[in-house]
């Protein structure tokens, strides 16, 4: 994994009032991985996805893309309820964004966007569907298709496997996984899924009491575990999302 | 700047080689398309695709290749020459996601198309029918068991709504009627003096306001403003499941949200129907007063002597259908609102049109009714 660095956060500060949010906090992405973002419950996850796709600002600090090449990267975003056009197709609306941002001939653009909702899973009979009409996996899967609708180097997900059973959720982590894979997409999430912590995050970074409390590979992180971090990943839900880790990585070796 | 995308098509001995070049990114494959689609039909089977000199590619970029070269290679991946760092991967991705091909929907002529919007739209005038009246009588059940069960009844609720629908109104209601008052006024005076018979206006002012104006005008403008505000409330509750989660905890919606609205329409209208018709005739008397130096006393005495009560009474008896009227069918349409954020648009402004349309219908028909009783 090349070590550079695609999202430079520095001395990010988010107050409400009186309430303070972030401390001065400090979050380096790197090119190429998946990064889960933890944390407790009111613990600012959600506020600072939103200050780095520049949906809020920040009381302080500074969020800087790094650029490649010649143009800053894009990026692509999943909203937790997917946020899907509720009076458009599935298909009108991964073609919003490239309508909106791009020339392409109108056939051309309709069989881009259906290729995105292949790609994410979704098979071309739901594509004329409208977002009502369709499961909340489903959702999320058009989601992430808008997401990708511009192949953006930077995708966004914000408890990307919230409100779907286990064997969707899994599926759902395995989409993500290869879709980076195939795309070479850095991916940023926030989630409170410890199984898809397990399964498809190359580094975990624990937000709590406003900083970073602690960032890596979970191995390293439950190594040096205290506090709230240690209570998180060896609770009984941890615990079983590490052995099952385990096992499967035992199996896949042996 | 991005390096314009670029291809070549070179005949070699054995096969073809289309020489790609350039950057194949979203941004740049826009003005290949239509060359590719002709060039795709000339293609041998067997074409390879050299990426040795490639940009940047994308998504979309790898797409537009594969389609390209498809039909020569419709089940054996694409033979590639040179190297590229993601190329290979991407065409790939592309390839497994557009092996079933995306169908259109089927386009049906246009005048099929009208035949069915009109049919379903006179159809949907029968079902809209049938569902108010389906309504109005659950709304009746309902209210009827609150008069057996007033323990039942929420107070709170009903005194919420009377001073959001109801007494917020007043002032624009006043306002509106006013100005009615003073327009009426000065059309009679000018127009009675050409048969000298300018005193009558203060007849026709009471007459017209007392019986027609003054709850005519509160009507349709609770409609513009509560009757809305019912569907849209209601509406977003119905898409935010809230009204599922009443149902669940064993709340009527029918008791808790639809009732305290119908008994505050029913308390509020006829109050301001009264300080309408108030308003109306103030603004009335003031041209008079101004116009035709008519004193308050004499048009005070001029309408106790010679407007007969019954004008008033004809006016406010309709208050209370109307306020069933709008509350009805402000709840009706709220209730029926879908998941999607245009039926929340479309059940709002179909609330309202038939509102006033059912004002201004039932408004003809009392006319009828109580010309016909000599009232």
């Amino acid at each position: 994994m090349s070590g550079d660095v695609v999202i430079r956060v520095r001395g990010l500060t988010s107050r409400f009032g009186e309430q303070v949010v972030h401390d001065h906090l400090d979050l380096d992405v790197r090119r190429g991985e998946i990064l889960g973002v933890v944390g407790p419950s009111g613990s600012g996850k959600s506020v600072m996805l939103r200050e780095i796709i520049g949906l809020d600002r920040p009381t302080e600090g500074t969020v800087e893309f790094v650029r490649q090449e010649e143009r800053e990267p894009r990026i692509g975003v999943m909203f937790q309820d997917g946020a899907l056009f509720s009076n458009l197709t599935l298909l009108e609306n991964v073609e919003v964004p490239l309508k909106e941002h791009t020339d392409l001939p109108t056939a051309l653009r309709h069989e881009i966007a259906a290729v995105k909702l292949v790609m994410a899973g979704l098979h071309p009979d739901a594509h004329h569907k409208r977002p009502a009409q369709i499961s909340g996996g489903m959702r999320k899967r058009a989601a992430v298709a808008r997401a990708l609708a511009l192949d953006p180097e930077l995708l966004f997900l914000d408890e990307p496997t919230a409100g779907l059973d286990p064997i969707s959720a899994e599926a759902f982590d395995n989409l993500i996984r290869n879709l980076a894979q195939a795309l070479g997409l850095t991916v940023f999430l926030v989630t409170h899924d410890l199984d898809t912590l397990y399964a498809i995050c190359d580094r975990v970074a624990v937000l709590y009491g406003g900083k970073i409390a602690a960032i890596g590979a979970i191995p390293e992180i439950t190594a040096r575990a205290t506090g709230w971090v240690q209570e998180y990943f060896s609770g009984p839900r941890g615990r079983a999302a590490g052995r099952e880790k385990a096992a499967a990585s035992h199996a896949a070796g042996g | 700047m991005a390096a314009e995308a670029a291809f070549d098509l070179v005949d070699e001995e054995k096969a073809q080689v289309l020489a790609l070049s350039g950057d194949w990114t979203i941004d740049t494959i826009a003005d290949l398309d239509a060359r590719l689609r002709e060039l795709s039909d000339r293609l041998r089977p067997g074409t390879a695709v050299d990426v040795g000199k490639l940009g940047r590619i994308d998504v979309a970029g790898a797409y537009l290749i594969d389609r390209t070269l498809r039909a020569t290679a419709e089940t054996a991946p694409l033979p590639v020459r040179g190297e590229h760092e993601a190329a290979r991967r991407l065409l790939e991705t592309a390839r497994r996601a557009s092996e079933t091909p995306p169908k259109p929907a089927p386009p049906e002529p246009i005048w099929e198309q009208l035949l069915e919007r009109i049919g379903q739209a006179v159809a949907d005038i029968g079902d809209g029918v049938l569902d108010t009246l389906s309504f109005v009588g659950a709304t009746l059940v309902v209210l009827g068991r609150l008069a057996i069960n007033p323990r039942r009844i929420r107070w709170v609720s009903i005194a919420h709504q009377m001073e959001y629908a109801g007494l917020n109104a007043m002032p624009i209601v006043a306002l509106l009627s006013f100005f009615i008052g003073v327009v009426v006024a000065y059309l009679g005076a000018r127009i009675l003096s050409d048969y000298g018979a300018s005193v009558f206006t203060v007849e026709l002012v009471a007459i017209s306001v007392m019986r027609e104006f003054g709850i005519v005008i509160t009507a349709v403008l609770l409609a513009g403003r509560t009757d809305s505000s019912f569907t849209a409330e209601i509406g977003a509750m119905k898409m935010r499941q809230e009204i599922d989660a009443m149902r669940i905890m064993g709340i009527d919606p029918m008791e808790a949200l639809v009732a305290p609205r119908v008994i505050a329409m029913l308390v509020m209208t006829p109050i301001l129907a009264f300080a309408a018709v108030v308003a109306g005739l103030f603004g009335g008397f003031l041209v008079i007063w101004f116009d035709l130096g008519v004193s308050p006393v004499m048009f005070a005495s001029r309408i106790s002597e010679n407007v007969p009560q019954q004008h008033f009474w004809v006016g406010m008896s309709k208050a209370p259908v109307f306020a069933f009227v709008l509350a009805i069918v402000g709840c009706q349409h709220g209730l029926a609102v879908g998941g999607d954020v245009g039926s929340l648009g479309r059940r709002v402004t179909t609330s309202v049109v038939q509102s006033i349309f059912l004002v201004v219908l039932i408004d003809a028909l009392f006319a009828l009714w109580f010309l016909e009783l000599d009232l």
